[in-house]
């Protein structure tokens, strides 16, 4: 069982609440769901859309292709009618006009039923969910526990009214609607899939970021990482955490860096352009030694570029930004269930090696959401590091040369131990100094704990065969699509596999050069115009890929389109 | 005898770009009447929009120069007064105003808003107050009032912060004129304008505006019509009070007028004088 829904209309009218009763109807009956969100820049009108996959299988990625539109506006009925499938309907509000109806439109009273039955015109969400049901024949006692679920806590009443219109207009489409959809789910049994959590990747960031104790985050908000930020500020008063929105992200890193000096797990939550402004204060957390995690959700630049929408293409920016050189780690999740395991580890791997970490995500990761089993955080490891012994030393030093380079932490108030620190070059004590040797020992102490940070980091992953003719060569969110589109060819035959990197810098190498060696072709994957990921391989181990794809229009890739770039350049 | 034209237009279309609209705003929002006011304000003075360009930077207020015009400058998030500095002093003949947010102008962009005014460098700055952040969906910003919820001053606790009084803010910064209105009063707001942009220096005019999407449905201060209507109640001229007296409480009283009407050497025009000297003239 496969189907795909497309909710479009004009901002703020209310899609996403569609979105979200439709995905809780399939979760409820046991199946996978993957939901896109798609728009502007805008906070009303414009033309937005969701697209939510519904499936028996996992799945990862948006498709290109939709078997039911539901449109409220006349531009989500164009925007999305030629990508409808053989047998597929679109049920529009009876408001739109259109002069070629054919059969397989739905003209629905959404507006009205809402307005009749429900006495509100916002209850249009529910009509729409009725009329969905019914045209696949989806049973409607699901419905009424989607509805109770969503509006459960406005009161009974709102929850009634919401079952009317859905049922009014649930009963409507099927004594009205006289197209045939290729989908009757009548006889479904209950879905296979027990996972019943629907998270987005900026929501599991945030739960990842809890559980590991974050006890400060400071931010300025900008698409697509805010609901991060949003998500933490909503418990902020209960976790103890500090939560400051601050006048701009130059303040945010630099407070964050005075909270992770004085002891707390520290963040910071931005994209690209807040990013460029924290650049200064990231060399100065490497020269102090200072631990803090940075989330850039990136977004298609340069400069305001736009801001709704995917790109990777902040990699080599993030991987070399800052003046000096410096170790620090970039971790870049494939999907929330990865998120919540990369916030955790981000908060360690800071800690231990007193550096900056740096998670990458982007739109696709950001506001995707899927239904995944219930986190169990009991299992999260929180480990500072080397801390200092307790109790008075006056001869400790913050910045001991140390054989792994890592120097045991104290923190300001800690009883008997003075902490200096300074972004000019210091002393092990921490004061300033211009001493050649001394210099030369401190930028050592920074490099000899990247072996130690290599063997922390997790290795890349294949996917498929281990040994194949073609590789895909991907990293971050294009997993999904490039992981999809890697099963339906080689389930057609094809001898492809996919090497994937969530841990992307520094690079680790021995399975790349593994892979090199087998794979006759090797090609990168990319949202981004200059394959910026082949282009570290390449500096990091010499090794060139054959064939690059890249899709920088801001769209999410899919598997559809991975296969044609595929069969265009001949290799498939 | 003139043929009549069939088509309705408005009168201020000759200066806005009608291809671009209809505009992003949403409906009740305050922007599109203070586009209305610069773009009368214009036609007031006469001044030839090839030698005007309006300057903003990222927001939904800062979509306003994209609708002129004039020359446009849509530029980065806080950075739009530090733009249009550039821009005057490399040529000092342009007219240059600058359009921006709340947020664009005293959070991210404060320090280059204080510098200005410092510097008192000739160019207009309009700054729509919305007291949040509009675009980014209604987090709370450097104007949002002590206790008022946002996107990141939810219920129940509300904002822990203290809002800035803009006015207060530019005039002890130094800028040469400095008013204050409301998105409803058109007219005097229109007036301000004109001698914002008449003025010989750095000029402050802030426009309080409504957010009905954001922030008024998070403080529940009904819709579009109900917060501009409110605004007409609670504003209270008194022009000419010194501006450290302009109190803005959203609730009760909003404080308009002119409140800082000075001269004082322009940048440029001091700049223009020394390289005369420097060249021996
Ligand atoms: C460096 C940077 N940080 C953050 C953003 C995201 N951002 C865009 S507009 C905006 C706030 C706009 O608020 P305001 O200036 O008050 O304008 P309004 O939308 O309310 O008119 C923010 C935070 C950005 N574009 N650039
Ligand atoms: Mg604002």
């Amino acid at each position: 069982m496969e189907i795909t829904f497309n909710i479009g209309g004009a901002a703020g009218q209310g899609i996403d609440t569609i979105g979200d009763l439709l995905n809780q109807v399939f979760v409820q009956a046991g199946f996978y769901t993957f939901t896109i969100k798609d728009f502007e820049s805008r906070i009303r009108g414009g033309y937005n859309f969701i697209q939510i996959r519904v499936s028996d299988k996992p799945i990862h990625a948006s498709v290109d292709h939709v078997d039911v539109i539901i449109a409220l506006s006349k531009d989500a009925v164009i925007g999305q009618r030629d990508r409808l499938t053989q047998g597929g309907v679109i049920i529009f509000d009876e408001g739109i006009e259109f002069d070629d109806l054919e059969a397989c439109h739905f003209s629905a009273p959404l507006e009205k039923t809402a307005r009749e039955v429900g006495g509100n015109i916002r209850m249009m969400n529910a009509a729409a969910l009725g009329a969905v049901l019914a045209v696949i024949s989806f049973p409607f006692s699901l419905a009424e526990k989607a509805l109770t679920g969503i509006f459960g806590r406005k009161g009974e009443k709102i929850v009634a009214g919401n079952v009317n219109v859905a049922k009014a207009l649930y009963d409507l489409t099927k004594s009205d609607f006289k197209g045939t959809c290729s989908y009757n789910l009548e006889t479904l049994d209950q879905g296979p899939c027990k996972a019943k959590l629907l998270l987005t990747g900026n929501k599991a960031l945030a739960l990842g970021a809890i559980a590991a104790n974050l006890k400060w985050i400071s931010s300025y908000p900008m698409s697509p990482s805010t609901s991060l930020f949003e998500n933490i500020v909503a418990y902020s008063h209960q976790l103890k955490i500090g939560a400051l929105q601050t006048e701009d992200e130059i303040a945010s890193i630099t407070m964050a860096i005075g909270a992770s000096y004085a002891g707390a797990r520290s963040m910071v939550t931005t994209s690209g352009g807040g990013f460029s402004l924290m650049v200064e204060a990231l060399g100065f957390a490497a020269m102090v030694e200072v631990p803090i995690v940075i989330y850039n959700a990136q977004r298609p630049g340069p400069s305001t570029g736009l801001p709704t929408r995917i790109e990777q293409s902040d990699l080599l920016f993030m991987g070399f930004a800052s003046q000096g050189e410096f170790p620090r780690i970039m971790l870049a999740p494939k999907d929330p269930i990865e998120g919540f395991d990369v916030a955790t580890r981000a908060f360690n791997l800071a800690d231990k090696f007193q550096i900056p970490v740096m998670i990458l995500g982007d739109q696709y990761f950001a506001d995707s959401v899927m239904n995944i089993p219930r986190i169990d955080a009991s299992g999260v490891k929180r480990d500072q590091g080397k801390l200092a012994k307790s109790g008075p030393d006056s001869d400790y030093k913050r910045y001991l040369l140390t054989k792994d380079g890592i120097s045991p932490r104290a923190f300001p108030g800690d009883k008997g131990k003075t902490i200096v620190s300074s972004g000019n070059v210091h002393r092990e004590d921490g004061h300033i100094t211009e001493d050649s040797e001394m210099r030369t020992l401190m930028v050592q102490k920074f490099m000899n704990k990247i072996p130690a940070i290599m063997t922390e980091l997790n290795p890349p992953q294949v996917y498929g065969e281990e040994k194949s003719e073609i590789t895909l060569l991907t990293w971050g969110s294009t997993w999904g699509a490039a992981n999809e589109a890697v099963e339906v060819l080689a389930s057609g035959g094809v001898s492809i596999n996919q090497l994937h990197f969530c841990d992307v810098f520094p690079l680790r190498t021995a399975k790349l050069r593994e892979v090199f060696s087998q794979s006759k072709q090797v090609i990168s994957v990319e949202q981004n115009i200059t394959s910026q990921f082949a282009s570290l391989v390449r500096m990091q181990i010499g090794l060139g890929v054959t064939q690059h794809i890249n899709k920088y229009d801001g769209r999410p890739m899919t598997p559809g389109w991975i296969i044609s770039e595929l069969e265009e350049g001949g290799i498939v | 005898m003139t043929e009549s034209t069939p088509v309705l237009r408005h009168p201020m279309s000759k200066y806005i770009r009608e291809d671009r609209q209809p505009f992003i705003y949403c409906s009740g929002c305050s922007i599109g009447i203070v586009t209305g006011m610069l773009a009368r304000a214009i036609d007031n003075l006469g001044i030839d929009i090839n030698k005007t360009v309006i300057v903003s930077g990222i927001g939904c207020t800062g979509r306003t120069s994209g609708y002129f015009k004039t020359g446009t400058y849509h530029t980065t998030h806080g950075r739009a007064i530090a733009f249009a500095e550039g821009v005057k002093i490399a040529n000092p003949e342009l007219e240059v105003i600058v359009v921006s947010g709340d947020g664009d102008i005293s959070a991210i962009g404060g320090n280059h808003l204080i510098h200005a005014c410092r510097r008192n460098i000739d160019m207009t700055v309009i700054c729509i107050n919305n007291m949040n952040y509009g675009m980014t969906g209604g987090q709370f910003g450097p104007t949002t009032e002590h206790e008022r919820y946002s996107q990141t001053s939810p219920r129940p606790y509300g904002n822990l912060e203290h809002p800035f009084n803009l006015v207060k803010l530019a005039a002890s910064s130094g800028a040469t004129f400095v008013a204050r209105w409301t998105a409803v009063q058109a007219r005097r707001a229109t007036k301000s304008i004109e001698k914002a942009i008449e003025k010989e220096g750095f000029s402050f005019v802030e426009i309080i505006g409504a957010c009905p999407t954001a922030y008024g449905r998070m403080n529940r201060l009904g819709d579009g019509v109900t917060m501009h209507k409110h605004l007409l109640e609670v504003a209270e001229i008194q022009n000419g009070l010194p501006p450290h007296e302009a109190e803005l409480d959203y609730a009760t009283k909003i404080i308009c007028g002119e409140f800082v009407n000075i001269e004082k050497p322009e940048y440029t025009a001091v700049l223009a004088e020394m390289q005369r000297k420097a060249k021996g003239e």
